[in-house]
């Protein structure tokens, strides 16, 4: 299963890929929005994991391209150091799947992903 | 939970995290030195912020739970003042020093700085965003 993952931050995209790969998952990193943007065709995607701060384009502009793409049905767990209710509306209303607060403990990243993809 | 010590391959990825804290320090560095010099401009302010913001969402994920609190208190404090980089420099100088010191100590230890929970000034800080 393919994962896209969209996360500027170097440590934790290597964090977050290595967990998945010991659980099976093949990760493709996007390194902001906009090459997240360009991915979206490039493979069939069972999960895309989007944080919201990024450079060029942030998670909210990701999410509205997805959800009016034609690949608007891969599942999206976003994450973000902002648990603030306003923000968690605002990804529901956009059509994120899950949302997880930064920062997170690997392992249940990792459980919460197992969950998500094998519905 | 994450265990670390019994993952070669993750373990370096914790130790890559640690040593990415000397150049978050160096950016931190010329913040202060720039409210120092007068220079503490809208750019600056939202630059420190983003440092913060990102400090706050990954530490703790590396077993660095200190340094994600007192990042997160910065980051709600900036994101609370609304006269930004015109507000209370002595204030902000109290706050990034603080920082400056949870990172240097996690440099030098390479361990979570516990101690800083108690700091005064942490207690101003959490006092001052709740």
């Amino acid at each position: 299963m393919h994962i896209l993952l969209a996360e500027d931050e170097e440590q934790i995209a290597k964090l977050i890929s290595y967990k998945l790969s010991l659980e099976g998952y093949s990760v493709f990193l996007a390194k902001n929005g906009q090459e997240a943007i360009d991915h979206f065709g490039s493979r069939d995607w069972s999960l895309l994991i989007l944080d919201i701060m990024m450079p060029i384009r942030d998670g909210w502009q990701v999410l509205k391209d997805l959800r009016s793409s034609q690949w608007a049905k891969v599942p999206v767990l976003v994450l973000s150091a902002k648990g603030n209710q306003k923000d968690i509306t605002n990804a529901s209303e956009l059509g994120a799947t899950q949302y997880l607060r930064k920062p997170f403990d690997p392992s249940e990243l990792a459980q919460l992903v197992k969950k998500m993809v094998d519905l | 939970m994450t265990d670390w010590d019994s993952d070669p391959d993750l373990m370096k990825i914790k130790v890559e995290f640690i040593d990415s804290l000397s150049v978050r320090l160096e950016m931190l560095l010329q913040f202060i030195s720039k409210i120092a010099l007068g220079a503490f401009d809208s750019d600056s302010f939202e630059g420190v912020q983003i440092l913060v913001h990102k400090l706050a969402g990954t530490a703790q994920s590396f077993g660095f739970p200190t340094l994600t609190l007192i990042s997160a208190a910065i980051d709600d404090a900036m994101t609370q003042d609304e006269n930004g980089p015109a507000g209370d420099w002595v204030q902000w100088l109290g706050y990034f020093g603080l920082l400056e010191q949870a990172l240097r100590c996690s440099i030098q230890v390479r361990i979570d700085p516990l101690h800083l929970a108690d700091d005064p000034k942490m207690k101003e800080l959490i006092k001052a965003t709740h």
